[in-house]
């Protein structure tokens, strides 16, 4: 125990040694967001189409994992979007499923609504999510993609849906490529956002700027001495 | 081939030939005797023609005489007889002359027959040999369609050689494409593996940039936090002291790193506390280093002791695995209150690790030292950590500051060891420039150096000494007011550590001829030797370390397995194995003796209770 005290002193010491100012300048916050499904459903058209803005002209399989990053502005506060575009096929991403999973913000699943199978096989990416996530709260979505392609849809709305409401994720349908559709894949990527952002502060709530705590009697939970 | 049938065919032709003399010898030889009965027949028949005229003429000649004798015969031939008789004989004549005609008539009509069946195989022997003509002719053709026909099969035969020798090269060169594009399908694999690795690599690189970019903010935040003055506005009194802890809570929970924020006052306490308790406990341990006097350190000088402890746990299981580095990890070592572990590793980052609760929890990354870290020290009070690097100097941090805080150059090679002197301002350096170099840290500057005449693998202090190993297999002291050498203890093998014992009193030193050896101080003798079968000393840098209670000496061998060995009974006491897949390079037991932590060629850090 004195061990331990020890130890702190001395990291306090050289913390308050530091200084004010030695710290580097605040980067800003960044959501790491996978984005999941079998291959070929799009994964790589969505998440380029949120950060270039445009359907890709040719994409081919995705080996292990590309990463796409956009800044946006949420409430005033610039957020970094990382989105983690994810291989689908099992053999490009075997050796790297516990990276993807890594202090991950959110989790984006997407079914080809032309393929019934990519929706068939969603259970067992829910499954690998849940294997590897050890925070249950982390907000997840269910995209199905290519929906511009009415005429080869296989799978109807109201099973996607009943399938999102079982597992409680919201569902949203759209096309990487229609570009009428270029603002819905932007609104469902900012409406997660959003959601990462309110969903809990990961930092220290901020006091307010009168330096003023108010401290509510409100009941708390017991909590474990920490001293 | 074509000799023999035109052989064959000469064969049979001649053999033609033969069967048609045969048959036309057969033939005409039957009628030979009939030609020869027939001109026998035809002599005789001349002959009888002969005869009868002959004859014919005599009986004239006879009648003639007669006449005259019937003439006279009257009176001559009384008798009736003798007419008589030559009547008989004319009768019989003429008898015989029909006959010879007959006989002469058959004959001719035979003849007749005869010549008529010679015609007719004259005929056929003429038909024959048309024949013959007409089969000597064919042969001739059968024999120009024969030639033909064999040059069509030598044509064949070539043309076949041709396609054969076309279809070997294809084959050839199907075997060829088919290897190649094996080769293909291999090297894409092999590429598809190294991106995938690459990737992984990337994301590992990716994760850690963002938990950095995190305790960037939250270092940031917590500052702002701290720096500013917090009114707080209690609604109700008696809850007060229960809410008052909760924004330092909130802060605790957040990430291991904030852990170094509580409880400012009272470490403070807790730690004059450990010295006090330290001073009396080991009150004659610390006579002995006093009695051994170093004469640099003067009264102004501040003295740190080591917390020591009495019972060192043996270390069983593996408590945690940490992948720690990017590369191979080569220096580990406890910061003085066991609560920090330091890891330093070839991709030049050394990581502060937090150890509570059994589990290696990262603190800290400290980066700036720009080649492949060697070694790592914690100065006594636990606040500023030594590195030695391969860019030529040792490196001076201070916990919590992430740039490097002093840079100690001055060696011309890499830099092997750096460690702390007792005393607080000293460091000592040891390099593959064949020097050790003492460096006052106040200054920052090296206030002497000593040429060592070998590699320098490892280099120790104690209070007036310094101990350094070498590539040249020998382990030198020197004292630390003198530039002498002061003794040389020669071993088997390249000197890869040297350890001094907590108490100062041995000396552990690892060498490439895979022993261990305890040196006695104060006899500067080899008193112990620890050898066992699977141990293999992995590298020029292997670590070897005592236990902090001096009980046991602890290494790592080259095939990951720990190996400790009893120091009362001089035997091996355990190995520890299965967890480390490669040569592990260093073992750092944690001065409250509880744990052990080993690193490897393979980045893994294990943490052993």
């Amino acid at each position: 125990m004195e061990a331990a005290a020890d130890l702190e002193s001395s990291l306090e010491l050289s913390y308050s040694g530091a200084g004010p100012g030695g710290l580097p300048p605040a980067r800003s916050r960044i959501f790491k967001i996978i984005v999941i499904g079998d291959s070929n459903v799009g994964k790589t058209c969505l998440t380029y189409r949120f950060c270039a803005g445009r359907f890709p002209e040719r994409t081919e399989a995705t080996i292990g994992v590309d990463f796409r990053e956009r800044a946006v502005t949420i409430d005033g506060e610039r957020i970094k979007i990382q989105l983690w575009d994810t291989a689908g096929q099992e053999r490009f991403r075997k050796s790297m499923v516990q990276h993807y999973y890594r202090n991950v913000h959110a989790v984006v699943f997407v079914y080809d609504m032309t393929n019934i199978a990519s929706f068939h096989s969603l259970p067992s990416w829910i499954e690998e999510c849940k294997q590897h996530l050890l925070a249950s709260d982390i907000p997840r979505i269910l995209v199905g993609n290519k929906c511009d392609l009415r005429s080869a849809i296989q799978v109807p709305t109201d099973l996607a849906q009943k399938f999102a409401d079982t597992h409680s994720m919201p569902l949203f349908e759209t096309s990487a490529k229609n570009p009428n559709d270029n603002d819905h894949v932007e609104a469902i990527f900012m409406t997660l956002a959003h959601k990462l952002k309110s969903h809990k502060p990961l930092m220290l709530s901020q006091p307010p700027d009168n330096d003023k705590l108010h401290l509510k009697p409100e009941p708390k939970p017991a909590i474990t001495c920490w001293c | 081939m074509a000799e023999a049938g035109s052989g064959g065919g000469r064969s049979w032709k001649r053999h033609i030939v033969r069967q048609l003399q045969l048959r036309d010898r057969a033939q005409s030889g039957r009628f030979l005797d009939v030609v020869q009965a027939y001109t026998k027949l035809l002599e005789k028949s001349s002959l009888l023609v002969h005869f009868t005229e002959k004859l014919q003429a005599e009986s004239f000649d006879l009648q003639a005489p007669r006449s005259g004798l019937e003439a006279n015969g009257s009176a001559l031939e009384p008798g009736s007889g003798h007419p008589e008789t030559l009547q008989t004989l004319k009768i019989k004549y003429q008898g015989q002359i029909a006959e010879m005609k007959g006989v002469s008539g058959e004959l001719a009509y035979r003849i007749i027959e005869l010549s008529k069946l010679l015609k007719a195989k004259e005929c056929k022997l003429q038909e024959q040999k048309t024949r013959l003509a007409s089969l000597s002719g064919r042969i001739s053709e059968l024999e120009a369609e024969h030639q033909q026909l064999k040059g069509r099969a030598e044509d064949l035969g070539s043309g076949n050689c041709a396609r054969k020798a076309e279809y070997d090269a294809l084959r050839k060169r199907y075997w060829l494409r088919d290897g190649e594009l094996r080769r293909a399908f291999e090297k894409e694999h092999e590429l598809i593996e190294s991106l995938v690795r690459k990737k992984v690599e990337a994301a590992e690189h990716q994760n850690k940039k963002n938990e950095r970019v995190k305790q960037d903010r939250l270092n940031r935040e917590l500052k702002v936090v701290t720096e500013r003055t917090v009114s707080i506005d209690v609604e109700s009194d008696e809850l007060k002291p229960a809410e008052v802890k909760e924004p330092v809570r909130e802060l605790v929970e957040l990430e291991g790193c904030e852990k170094l924020w509580k409880r400012p006052f009272r470490s403070a306490s807790a730690t004059s506390m450990t010295l006090a308790r330290c001073v009396d406990v080991f009150k004659g341990l610390l006579d002995f280093r006093l009695k051994r006097g170093n004469s640099i350190s003067s009264g102004s000088e501040v003295c740190y002791h080591m917390p020591i402890c009495l019972v060192t746990c043996l270390p069983s299981r593996v408590s945690d695995v940490q992948e720690a580095h990017f590369s191979e990890v080569n220096a580990v070592k406890f910061s003085p209150s066991s609560g920090v572990l330091a890891t330093g590793g070839a991709d030049s980052l050394i990581r502060l690790w937090s150890v509570a609760g059994g589990r290696l929890e990262s603190l800290q990354t400290l980066e700036g030292a720009n080649g492949s870290i060697t070694s790592i020290e914690f100065d006594p009070s636990g606040c500023q950590i030594l590195a030695a690097a391969y860019n030529n100097a040792a490196q001076l941090w201070h916990i919590g500051d992430c740039k490097s805080k002093e840079t100690l150059t001055g060696h011309a090679d890499k830099v092997t060891a750096a460690k702390f002197r007792s005393t607080r301002h000293q460091a000592v350096t040891g390099s593959r420039d064949r020097t050790v170099k003492e460096w006052d840290l106040c200054k920052g500057a090296c206030c002497r150096t000593i040429n060592v005449f070998s590699y320098c693998n490892d280099v120790v202090c104690c209070d007036n000494v310094i101990v350094s190993g070498h590539h040249d297999k020998k382990i030198r002291f020197w004292d630390s007011r003198g530039s002498r050498c002061t003794e040389v203890i020669p071993v088997e093998g390249k000197v890869t550590s040297l350890h001094i014992s907590q108490d100062q009193m041995h000396l552990l030193s690892c060498s490439r001829d895979n022993t261990l050896k305890v040196i006695d101080l104060k006899m500067n003798n080899v008193r112990q030797v620890f050898r066992a079968d699977g141990f293999k000393c992995g590298s020029d840098w292997t670590k070897a370390i005592f236990s902090p209670d001096k009980n046991y000496a602890l290494v790592g061998s080259s095939d990951g397995s720990l190996y400790l060995w009893n120091m009362e009974s001089g035997k091996l006491e355990t190995i520890l194995s299965g967890e480390h897949r490669a040569s592990v390079n260093a073992v750092a037991w944690c001065f409250s003796g509880q744990c052990v932590v080993s690193v490897d060629q393979a980045k893994k850090v294990v943490l052993w209770k």
